[in-house]
């Protein structure tokens, strides 16, 4: 027998896989670590020591505990009509046959809300139901409330249930229509089988999709600010409101610091408790599949209802908005003109500018930064792998309002002063948003198999050719997706920008907001609009882009 | 110019949350040029991470890898011009074939005209030709394999290692690419290991096989040598199928001993290597084919046995029968038109050939 403790071969470390492993790490110490740390220092430590009078001190206030609470329930509402919304969508596109054209149809609105700045839905809301509203005129109710409770849960509804979609989509595909078939075999009929087969297969996809929306809607700051009202207080918003009307940034931390434990509280039941719970219905060769079943005609008919219902609502909204950018003074003055767009080219030109150069710097440096996470952390045996890639995702998971908040504490005094600068948002743009990137190349990788790499040095590649010539161009959808998340939510994002923004740095998203506290309406809907176009072109720039770089990143079928 | 491969004190643990695994436990082995070993044996015996040792792809916890007479341990895989056919042929998705075979080339940096002229005389080689131009997708399996032998064949390795390359093919495809594979080998002459864990297709194509567990080389043999001579229980069980029936040794005298088995004492041979192991007194295996005994009607020079079942299979009736002992026998018999087919419950004799019967130490 021979020992094992002499002469052990230690594979040799790559000096600049080293070097790339700690610049990340330093990284993510800088702008996920240290600003968070800063955040607790500032919430927990005052008068010398450890403790709880800053917490103590701002939940003594009724408002704030109010503000709480508010926080919950419009979190769990829009969790349930969201996921329900998307439920219905999802079904329809998945298990009913529908005409091409309205599937299509479908996933464009679907789209719609990802790609406009976070605003849209409250600003189209406000011109139908607010004042002077479109409806109420039409309806001759012009007492009517739209501020509060029921307008932010309407508008958080509106902009959140795709992503609801999005995932029931993926889990009604996984189910296994076969499983359909057999209990249609026993006699079932299509409505009965969706109650006893196609819905509790569905549980684990909804918890998932109500977590996920339940998380949206805890840290959603822009439509509470312009829907909610001062009846109807919200968290992220008070925390805003701390800082901005009342220079209490210590207090302003500890509301956010709040808006933690739940936010926490749902990711770990997502990641640890729902995961666990999916039925797995697809497992390599699939027999061959069916077409799909209903769930019974008269079901059918009430969701296509429904859907056709919603979905020309979001139509309508989203005219609206185009509409009342053309118009003087929306509800008064209905007379078409330019000028609103003229205001955007010449008083709003900086933040156009300043927020195109945020975006397109973010993008550039954060989606290279997901690509090199995810592949370290999937594909090399280095020290720290599982804490790197929590590192890298926390700052997405956490409410933008707390990271906001987090940076404007960390970088405005000791030993790394960025306030006011492009690299401070940056800096929050790219640890933020690289999450998608991370996820989708972790995601695509490892659907790889490690032999393909293998292959490459085995015929004679380096490790930099393989990773050039085979790696890239495999995880190249993965980098699209990345790089288009990137681009969309640097232009629209504000939850956690808006505490970083200067006299030297505009954003779009911080104007629009501004256009809406001084009820400019129709400026609002044009700088939306403007900012929509943008995003629409910067995905046909990049898939542009990555359609002549890897020209077989669109050939359907990848094989193997 | 073709060479041989030797592992020396070849081993590999892989350490996971604080457990460690020996995957590879001191492998001693020769290959010589041109040969064509198949490493045989259950999944998780350690064969393919030998294979992926010598490839470079993991490095040995101790021990090292000759290559001819390079020690290739320390290189990395992309300097050691070794080719590699993998489980699932590894063909990158987003490569046409001819950039598929063409990979390794480019990666030496040849002249566009020379890559062109060595893609066509590998496809050639691997009698598929026209399909240049298509994805690997848009292939059968068969002829992804056939892309997969192409591309390592074209940079013209000194050594090929394949790794369960038939696995993923049907059962005719298989039999057909074996032979192929086989005569492409001898033609290049090239030193070849191969992994399975079919039997059938080690036995077919090797010049010798090795067979492991658990990480360790349980014997090397020409494939005719380790059925009629296995060197353990687990070879001879895992080669062919085989009865074991433990008796007792009562008399050992020069190469011949008596074993008793349930009042019946069988004289079976032992070779010289062999004698020292064996001593009186012991308890010892006798292994024994299905096809080497025979069914009669019982009387004291036979086992007696009651027949369990019954499977007419053609070419050959199978039988299960319980002998006294309570051990279950399994008897093959070659088909014949006269054969008497014993029903289940009929009570038979078993005959076993001495000269059929191989003993080894339990």
């Amino acid at each position: 027998m021979r020992s094992f403790s002499k002469n052990k071969r230690r594979q040799k470390p790559d000096t600049a896989l080293v070097a790339l492993w700690l610049g990340i790490w330093i990284f993510l110490s800088v702008f996920v670590l240290y600003p968070l740390a800063r955040l607790i220092y500032v919430v927990f430590f005052s008068d010398g020591g450890v403790s709880l009078a800053v917490l103590n001190k701002v939940f003594s206030s009724w408002y704030n505990r109010k503000a709480f609470i508010n926080s919950l329930i419009l979190a769990s509402a829009v969790g349930i009509s969201g996921t329900a919304f998307g439920f219905l969508f999802a079904f329809s596109v998945t298990r009913i046959n529908l005409p091409k054209i309205v599937k299509w149809f479908i996933s464009a609105i679907i789209v719609l809300p990802f790609v406009s700045p976070p605003f849209t839905s409250s600003i189209a809301l406000t011109m139908v139901l607010g004042p002077n509203g479109l409806l109420l005129k039409l309806l001759h109710i012009p007492d009517f409330n739209i501020y509060g409770f029921l307008g932010t849960w309407i508008a958080e509804t509106l902009t959140y249930f795709p992503v609801a979609f999005l995932t029931l989509t993926a889990v009604l595909q996984a189910i296994d229509p076969n499983l359909e078939d057999a209990a249609m075999s026993m006699g079932s009929t299509a409505w009965h089988t969706f109650c006893t087969v196609t819905l509790p297969l569905s549980i684990p996809g909804l918890a998932n999709a109500f977590l996920l929306l339940f998380g949206s809607s805890l840290a959603d700051f822009a439509t509470p600010l312009v829907m909610a009202g001062h009846t109807f207080p919200v968290l992220p918003t008070q925390a805003y409101m701390q800082i901005t009307g009342m220079y209490d940034i210590q207090g302003g931390a500890a509301i956010s610091f709040v808006l933690l434990v739940p936010a926490l509280i749902v990711y770990l039941l997502q990641h640890y408790w729902v995961e666990g719970r999916y039925y797995v219905t697809v497992s390599g060769k699939a027999g061959a599949r069916s077409k799909p079943k209903g769930a019974g005609t008269i079901a059918e008919a009430v969701m296509l209802a429904v859907i056709s219902f919603i979905s020309l609502f979001i139509i309508f909204l989203y005219s609206i908005i185009f509409l009342g950018s053309l118009v003087k003074v929306w509800g008064v003055d209905n007379s078409f003109t330019l000028e609103n767009y003229m205001y955007v080219f010449t008083v709003g030109w900086k933040a156009v500018k300043d927020t195109v150069m945020i975006a397109l710097v973010s993008t550039g440096i954060g989606s290279v930064l997901g690509v090199a996470i995810g592949y370290l952390v999937n594909r090399k045996e280095l020290p720290g792998r599982k804490a790197l890639e929590f590192m890298s995702l926390l700052n997405y998971v956490l409410p933008g309002t707390v990271i906001g908040i987090a940076y404007a504490i960390a970088f405005s005094s000791g030993p790394i002063v960025l306030t006011g600068t492009m690299t401070i948002i940056v800096a929050l743009c790219v640890s933020r948003y690289d999450a998608t990137g991370i996820r989708a190349t972790t995601a695509t990788l490892k659907q790889i198999d490690p032999s393909l790499e293998e292959a490459s040095l085995n015929l004679g590649a380096s490790k930099l050719t393989t990773f050039r010539k085979v790696t890239v161009p495999l995880i190249a959808p993965a980098i699209a997706t990345g790089t288009r998340y990137l681009f969309v939510v640097s232009m629209t994002a504000i939850s956690a920008t808006i505490f970083l923004v200067s006299v030297r740095w505009s954003l779009l998203t911080v104007r629009i907001l501004e256009c809406i506290t001084e009820l400019l309406f129709a400026q609002a809907a044009a700088f939306s609009v403007v900012l929509v176009l943008i995003v629409a072109l910067a995905m046909w720039a990049i898939r542009l882009l990555f359609s002549m770089l890897y020209p077989n990143y669109f050939r359907e079928q990848r094989g193997i | 110019m073709t060479v041989p491969i030797y592992l020396k004190h070849l081993t590999k643990v892989f350490y996971s949350n604080g457990t460690a695994l020996k995957a590879v436990d001191d492998v001693n082995l020769q290959i010589e040029a041109g040969e064509l070993v198949t490493l045989l044996g259950p999944s998780g015996c350690g064969k393919t991470t030998i294979l992926r040792m010598i490839a470079g792809f993991e490095t040995p916890t101790e021990g090292q890898v000759f290559i001819g007479k390079r020690d290739v341990t320390d290189i990395v895989a992309n300097k050691r011009n070794i080719g590699y056919v993998f489980q699932n042929y590894a063909l990158f998705p987003h490569m046409t074939v001819f950039d598929n075979i063409a990979y390794g080339l480019k990666v030496r940096k040849l002249p566009a005209y020379e890559i062109k002229r060595r893609v066509t005389e590998a496809l050639q080689m691997v009698s598929l030709e026209g399909v240049e131009n298509r994805f690997p997708n848009q292939l059968s399996g068969g002829e992804q394999q056939r892309v997969a032998l192409a591309r390592v064949l074209v940079i013209k390795p000194q050594v090929l290692l394949m790794d369960e390359p038939l696995s993923n093919l049907d059962a005719k495809l298989r039999i057909y690419m074996r032979a192929e594979i086989r005569q492409l080998q001898k033609k290049l002459g090239i030193t070849c290991i191969y992994v399975t864990h079919d039997q059938k297709e080690a036995l077919a194509m090797a010049d010798r096989i090795a067979v492991l567990n658990e990480g360790k080389v349980e014997q090397v043999a020409t494939p005719f040598e380790l059925y009629v001579n296995p060197a353990s229980l687990f070879v001879a069980d895992f080669i062919g199928q085989a009865n074991i029936l433990k008796g007792k040794a009562s008399s050992i005298k020069g190469e011949l001993m008596d074993v008793l088995f349930h009042g019946v004492t069988f004289t079976v041979q032992i070779d010289a290597q062999r004698r020292f192991k064996f001593n009186v007194g012991d308890e010892v295996a006798l292994v024994v084919r299905p096809e080497s005994i025979k069914l009669g009607n019982a009387d004291n020079r036979s086992l007696k046995g009651k027949v369990v079942s019954t499977v007419f299979l053609g070419d050959e009736i199978e039988y299960a029968v319980e002998i006294t002992s309570g051990d279950l026998i399994r008897v093959t018999e070659p088909y014949r038109k006269d054969a008497h087919l014993y029903s289940e419950g009929e009570t038979v004799g078993l005959y076993l050939d001495p000269l059929d019967i191989k003993a080894l130490p339990v």
